[in-house]
């Protein structure tokens, strides 16, 4: 549906390749806030065309919107011969996002912007596609901040793992140290443009313990989620993210008397004995609106 | 006239494929095998006449092996390799 908007935090994003036309049905059901459906690295060259047929057709008709799942297309990368009738075949359809991947400058964005411009007014349609962008290399991690900030189509940022290794030229390590600095530069960008930030994929779809361990870690870093390359790691993430209803109770509680003590005119904000200020409150706040994501409260009730 | 044939699709679940030659009489000639042509012969043959109509193609075999695809499936199929055909 175009216009709509998503209307909870990003959690997950679930890659599908797009040449499979079985998985556009069965991925309804894993409930990811966002389907990233892959035309890039998990479609051979000599596949692109009947896939991005496929695409625009399958989701011209289908609208994962009214499931509550955003649709989000990893297009080809800005200098390939597919990028353009990517972005063609996505303005058709019920596409809410795009993903760019290998961003480097800001004028790979004015490039995209501009290609979207054209299809979206050739088109008709009234919504602005949206981007989220993937850095994949030291340049594009280093030129983050100015990029990110290029467009207000941008609604995150992700990293890509393996291609910024390779252009590292690093090794991978178990505990992904390599990947630190560029982990924590994108969460900066993040939280000054008050963007999303994704973290790369776990590629061990059967290590429930090391997706978990490294989840725990990137969200303490302050991402806000993950792109994920199976269903059950979805489950995982909600696993990990879920308030327990103590935070929860706990978060209410507190809300509820802070703005009791606003109605009131006082000064000094006491909650449970303690002196409380803002910014306490409003990460309380946050694990409402997290609780909100998984139907523990509603809005009314804070 | 070419003397080869286009093959889009695959014979996956929810897929199908389709096989593009030229016709033996110079009429479109469409051939849908399928599990459940009882159900959907009508909306298949309907969906391949109807991209064959907007790309003006009226003299192509178009066989068609179809694995429970849906509409939109079908559609993009043929699309592809009438466009495969033409290229």
């Amino acid at each position: 549906m175009k216009n709509w908007k998503i209307n909870r935090s990003r959690r997950h994003m679930l890659f599908v390749p797009a040449d499979k036309p079985a998985m556009y049905r069965d991925v309804v059901f894993y409930k990811p806030d966002t389907i990233m459906f892959d035309l890039e690295d998990a479609v051979s060259y000599s596949e692109k065309d009947s896939t991005r047929i496929l695409l625009r057709e399958i989701l011209t008709d289908m609208d994962y919107n009214k499931y509550n799942i955003e649709t989000c297309v990893r297009v080809n990368g800005i200098d390939t011969e597919w990028f353009e009738k990517d972005i063609e075949a996505c303005v058709q359809s019920n596409v809410n996002m795009i993903r760019l991947p290998k961003v480097e400058k800001v004028s790979d964005i004015d490039y995209a912007v501009k290609t979207l411009e054209t299809y979206e007014k050739k088109y008709n349609r009234e919504d602005k596609v949206l981007l989220f962008l993937a850095f994949e290399s030291a340049l594009g991690i280093l030129n983050a901040f100015e990029i990110a900030k290029s467009s207000e189509r941008i609604q995150g940022i992700a990293l890509g793992g393996f291609d910024y290794l390779l252009d590292l030229k690093g090794d991978k390590t178990i505990e992904r140290t390599e990947l630190l600095y560029a982990r924590q530069h994108l969460v900066h960008v993040a939280r000054a443009l008050k963007l999303d930030v994704f973290d790369v994929v776990y590629s061990n779809v059967n290590d429930k313990d090391g997706f978990v361990k490294e989840f725990k870690f990137v969200k303490s870093l302050g991402f806000n989620g993950k792109s994920v390359i199976h269903p059950n790691q979805i489950r995982y993430i909600n696993e990990i993210l879920k308030p327990t209803p103590d935070q929860v109770e706990y978060a209410l509680e507190m809300v509820k008397a802070f703005n009791k003590s606003v109605e009131d005119g006082v000064g000094v904000f006491l909650f449970r004995g303690t002196m409380v200020d803002k910014p306490v409150v409003e990460k309380q706040i946050e694990i409402l609106k997290l609780a909100e994501d998984f139907d523990l409260v509603k809005k009314g009730d804070y | 006239m070419k003397d080869i044939s286009i093959t889009v699709g695959s014979v996956e679940s929810g897929d199908l494929m389709v096989v593009i030659s030229n016709s033996t009489n110079n009429k479109l000639e469409i051939d849908v095998k399928s599990k459940f042509l009882k159900q959907y012969k009508d909306e298949i043959y309907s969906i391949v006449n109807d991209v064959c109509k907007s790309k003006n193609v009226n003299n192509l075999k178009i066989e068609i092996n179809d694995q429970g695809a849906i509409p939109a499936v079908i559609r993009a199929r043929v699309i592809a390799a009438l466009e495969k055909w033409g290229s």
